[in-house]
């Protein structure tokens, strides 16, 4: 059996999936659920309580597999709960460096690698000896060590190491930058650097709470993290860069609503919503497969190298309080409490819904709506309202609620629609740099609207006709992010990079740069090749399916002789599900 | 987490970036695939689209006629333009609706492959150049705004001797091109007393730079020349065509100029759109120009920005360089205070009905050599109509292609668009003998006629 645990914001989701083998892969089943609060100080016990509970109602049956989705990363960059971190950075010429010097202590040095990765200036060892020196003497423990370009050439940042254990300086927690991406930015790297750096010490305590709790329990269990990209990392591997999964519960999110959708298998592209009490969160499928954010996540308002999967919360749900605001309509974005027609104390578009019965057949609203106290909600706000705007709403002296609830879910409606034609039009303006592409445009042409979370009943429906989508309810929307956690599958990614005419080899995330041997030749399919090769081996999964998702190939000229090539390309292996579960009730 | 300001761009900036990474002259032609690689690896590495303020945009693809409001194409577009001319041509166009539509406060077409050594009869590729990118972006413009002042500074090593060709004669367009002597280096033109035809003296203005110029010679004569310049003339677009080989890691070219030098004049010009020329120094100099370039634009510290390789000692500029560049600047200055009391006649001779310039002109990249005579109607009332009657010579097949054009500007009276229409046909009726393609490119009527083969 399978244990999925999402940590929340507010509750702790728990639940516990059955394999069964089938003719076409293994199908699970929800055995239990648990819910918890979420208890900010102490996210062991609440993810344990949560546990515990899943693995009474396993009773004997072997659990293989537990997969954790967690606010710790998020948590401690948040509250800034951490020891400072020094940065060491070698930015060489280029933009200002001030605006990248977030370190608790930062050390600029010199030094310089180029885009074609040349050590063009070496380290200055009297500078580096120094700057450390005083790191030390200051007391910081952590570090983060970036230069430019180290994607291209991680030797600066490899020396630096070097000379730390040599010298043997007592620093504990250690990021160096190429590691981290093989992607370009120096600013980005930084940022994620720190970040890395900053939450290692406390994820290092976690994932030997985490190790202690299971051998307490007699569990021998691969235990997984759940990263933002929607790929999973083991608990021994998660230390490599744990800054991976800081932010997961949108991936959680996405990948539920895979699992308990038929979208990958139908292979539809798609639009998922999960409208929730205070957000709305949109995510995107192509093709049945969710799609990537263009650029790396935001963390604490940096930009970061780190992956994510495609999501955007509007702040715009169930329970948003609904206030007339110089005499126009407002839906949130505070939310004061639940619905006015199940005790809260302001007029929600819950109520609207209830008003207008699109929530009447669904038994979870049925039996304890109280209509008039949302009639009566909604009312209040008809005096404030503009008449020049809303006369219409007034028949012979009567103000006609229906009317006035049918415009709150329109307001609703259309922004959210709106919001769904920007994500579009943005990823179909995204830049191209070729030819081909420019003329072969993008277009995303969503079919299918996949819905869940309370109010999704009533406004789906309502969504689906505006977009011209079909619709499609997703159900178990309570635990869909923790059956995402629990059957998301691990993704990597790899950077190869071949240079034959500076004549080195670099597979980034791997840190391998070395010369080329003599008489080593490469051609692009002998770049994919190593890029497959090497995904596969740092997954340690000799049959994962990886696809080449980026290749480049320039000859390099001088004069007018060719002197060589440049090759890069990027392999991954990309998010999904280990298998999809089938249950009609939740158990 | 110590708190720091996060960069925003004083100007809003829209960067055209397209490198067409698939498409070259030939493998080895310095107008190649990569040529813009090591430029997107610097502006991927430095984080400039993260910055707040500058905006990554796609390039439009220009359309055929938008092509043949600014050339006249022979035989036709599809003949002379590849689409990724089109595409260039097209991010152009994109920059100026971007900064004249108020969506940002300034753009930079980062596009290959350029334009700037195209005229207006197009017979092939010359210096690199099919299309001219900025004279179809220019009358792009011109269909919104029709009375539009622009303004070039072409700051490419080599003459600008396309955009020059095709704005000769228009009072509206002021090009200015600083540029290597045209004695030491394609296209051997630009001399100081190429000012321009007689409705548009000192309309075209040309500094010829000593081979060994510096960042201080450049910057003498944009703050000495250029600047008051553009403060008398008062552009509503003012446009660099940024070419950087000027640089000193250049190999086509002789300069001397540094990133710090280039960042430094735009700052100076203050550009509302800059398009990229030439410049082939790859790997040295273009990812470290282009980034000067846009921080420049944006408003934001350049300081910073250097070639790994860069020496100071080392670029230091000759006195002999330096006094011929004050000379230079003093006469164009003197040109530029008398340009409205000049006698035009004691410049162009008697000023009949027609100012006839004879042209020889070389396609270097298509090995085309062609003749050709512009005689320019010089009306009172109006910009006039260009009529030109040009023979083309391929050198390797040693086929001979000859046309005649009638050309009318936008802005032509009545009076001269009904002599210039009526001189068309009675080419196409009576001459047609003699030509392989009569062609009438008329902007006024946003009208364009190619007729032949005869």
């Amino acid at each position: 059996m399978i244990i999925g645990i999402d940590v929340g914001g507010t509750h702790t989701d728990g639940v516990l999936l059955a394999g069964e083998k089938s003719p076409a892969g293994v199908r699970h089943e929800i055995i239990a659920t648990s819910k918890v609060r979420t208890k900010k100080d102490n996210l062991m016990s609440s993810i344990l309580e949560a546990l515990d509970v899943l693995l009474i109602a396993a009773g004997k049956t072997e659990i293989r597999r537990i997969v954790l989705s967690t606010t710790l990363a998020a948590n401690v960059i948040v509250e800034e709960k951490y020891d400072p971190v020094g940065l060491i950075l070698i930015p060489g010429p280029g933009l200002n460096p001030e605006h990248l010097l977030i370190g608790e202590e930062n050390l600029l040095l010199s030094g310089y690698i180029n885009h074609r990765g040349k050590e063009v200036k070496g380290l200055d060892r009297e500078e580096l000896l120094q700057g450390l020196d005083k790191m030390r003497e200051r007391d910081i423990r952590n570090l983060a060590i970036v230069s430019k370009f180290s994607t291209r050439n991680p030797g600066l940042e490899e020396e630096i190491l070097e000379f730390i254990r040599e010298k043997g300086y007592p620093f504990e927690n250690i990021t160096v930058g190429h590691q981290l991406s093989g992607r370009l930015s120096f600013p980005r790297r930084v940022f994620t650097a720190y970040f890395n750096t900053a939450i290692m010490a406390v994820y290092r305590d976690f994932v030997s709470a985490v190790k202690k709790a299971l051998a307490e329990r007699n569990l021998d269990t691969e235990v997984y993290i759940l990263k933002c990209d929607g790929g999973t990392v083991s608990l021994d591997r998660v230390m490599m860069a744990p800054i991976e999964t800081v932010n997961s519960g949108p991936a959680a999110s996405i990948m539920g609503t895979m699992a308990m959708s038929r979208v990958h298998l139908t292979k539809e592209t798609a639009i998922a919503l999960d409208i929730g009490g205070t957000t709305t969160d949109i995510g995107l499928f192509i093709n049945g497969e969710p799609v990537f954010m263009p650029e790396g996540i935001e963390i604490n308002g940096l930009p970061s190298l780190i992956r994510g999967l495609y999501s955007l919360s509007l702040p715009l749900g169930g329970d948003s309080r609904i206030s007339v605001v110089e005499g126009r309509i407002k839906i949130g974005p505070e939310r004061d409490g639940p619905a006015a027609a199940f005790g809260g104390p302001s007029p929600t578009p819950t109520d609207a819904l209830l008003v207008l019965g699109y929530l009447q057949e669904d038994p979870a609203y049925e039996a304890s709506a109280d209509l008039q106290a949302a009639r009566g909600a909604l009312a209040q706000l008809a005096g404030e309202l503009d008449p020049v705007g809303y006369g219409s709403f007034w028949q012979d002296g009567e103000f006609n609620l229906t009317g006035f609830a049918r415009n709150i879910i329109d307001l609703m409606l259309d922004s959210i629609v709106g919001t769904i034609r920007e994500i579009l039009a943005r990823l179909e303006n995204k830049p191209v740099y070729t030819i081909s592409e420019l003329l072969a445009g993008i277009e995303i042409n969503p079919k299918v609207l996949l819905a869940m979370g309370g109010p999704a009943k009533g406004l789906s429906p309502l969504l689906a006709e505006k977009l011209g989508y079909r619709e499609e309810l997703v159900p178990y929307a309570k635990v869909a992010n923790a059956v995402g956690a629990a059957l998301a599958r691990p993704t990597l990614q790899t950077t190869v990079r071949v240079d034959t005419a500076a004549s080195y080899l670099n597979i980034v995330e791997a840190g391998v740069h070395r010369k080329l041997k003599p008489g080593e030749r490469y051609e692009l399919e002998d770049v994919e090749e190593l890029a497959i090769t090497w995904t596969r081996k740092r997954a340690e999964d000799e049959a994962a399916a990886v696809e080449i998702t980026e290749r480049e190939s320039f000859n390099v000229i001088r004069g007018f002789s060719t002197l060589g090539k440049i090759m890069e390309v990027k392999a991954q292996i990309k998010p999904g599900l280990i298998s999809r579960p089938e249950g009609s009730e939740i158990g | 987490m110590r708190k720091v300001e996060r960069l925003k761009a004083r100007n809003r900036l829209g960067l055209i970036f397209f490198p067409a990474f698939d498409w070259e002259i030939d493998p080895t032609h310095p107008e190649r695939q990569e040529r813009l690689l090591y430029t997107r690896d610097q502006v991927f590495e430095e984080g400039l689209l993260d910055i707040e303020g500058i905006i990554e945009y796609k390039p439009e693809i220009a359309t055929a006629e938008d092509i043949l409001r600014a050339n006249i194409c022979v035989p036709d577009v599809e003949a002379v333009c590849t689409t990724s001319h089109l595409i260039s041509a097209g991010g152009a166009i994109r920059a100026a609706e971007l900064v004249l539509e108020g969506e940002v406060d300034k753009a930079f077409a980062i596009v290959r492959p350029p334009g700037h050594h195209a005229f207006r009869v197009v017979h092939g590729a010359r210096g690199f150049c099919n299309i001219n990118n900025e004279a179809v972006m220019v009358e792009a413009i011109r269909k919104k705004y029709p009375d539009i002042k622009i303004a070039f500074v072409d700051t490419d090593a080599h003459h600008a001797d396309g955009t020059q060709e095709i704005y000769y004669h228009d009072p509206n367009v002021l090009n200015i091109s600083i540029h290597q002597d045209g004695r030491t280096l394609y296209p051997g033109t630009g001399f100081l007393h190429e000012l321009g035809g007689p409705g548009a003296f000192a309309r075209t203005l040309n500094v010829p730079l000593p081979p060994g110029t510096t960042d201080e010679g450049l910057l003498y004569v944009v703050e000495e020349f250029i600047l008051p310049v553009l403060e008398d003339f008062k552009p509503d677009l003012l446009i660099n065509s940024a070419g950087q080989d000027n640089h000193y890691s250049d190999p086509l070219t002789n300069m001397r100029v540094s990133a710090q030098g280039y960042a430094r004049m735009n700052a100076l010009l203050d550009p509302d759109l800059a398009i990229l020329q030439g410049g082939y120094s790859i790997e040295s100099a273009l990812p470290y120009v282009n980034v000067g370039i846009i921080l420049a634009m944006a408003g934001l510290d350049y300081s910073y920005v250097r070639e790994p390789d860069y020496d100071a000692g080392k670029l230091k500029q000759d006195r002999a360089i330096t006094e011929d560049i004050q000379r230079k600047v003093e006469w164009l200055q003197r040109i530029w205070e008398e340009r409205d009391s000049i006698d035009l006649e004691k410049v162009f001779g008697k000023l009949d009905k027609f100012y006839t310039r004879d042209k020889d002109i070389y396609y270097d990249t298509d090995g085309i050599s062609e003749t050709q005579q512009e005689k320019v109607r010089v009306c009172p009332d109006c910009p006039g109509y260009i009529l030109i009657d040009s023979t083309a010579v391929r050198s390797y097949s040693g086929r001979r292609t000859r046309i005649y054009a009638v050309s009318i500007p936008r802005l032509s009276c009545d009076n001269c668009h009904r002599e210039a229409t009526e001189e068309f046909e009675e080419m196409l009726s009576s001459h047609r003998g003699r030509y392989d393609y009569i062609y009438l490119q008329d902007l006024k009527k946003d009208k364009y006629i190619a007729r032949g083969p005869f």
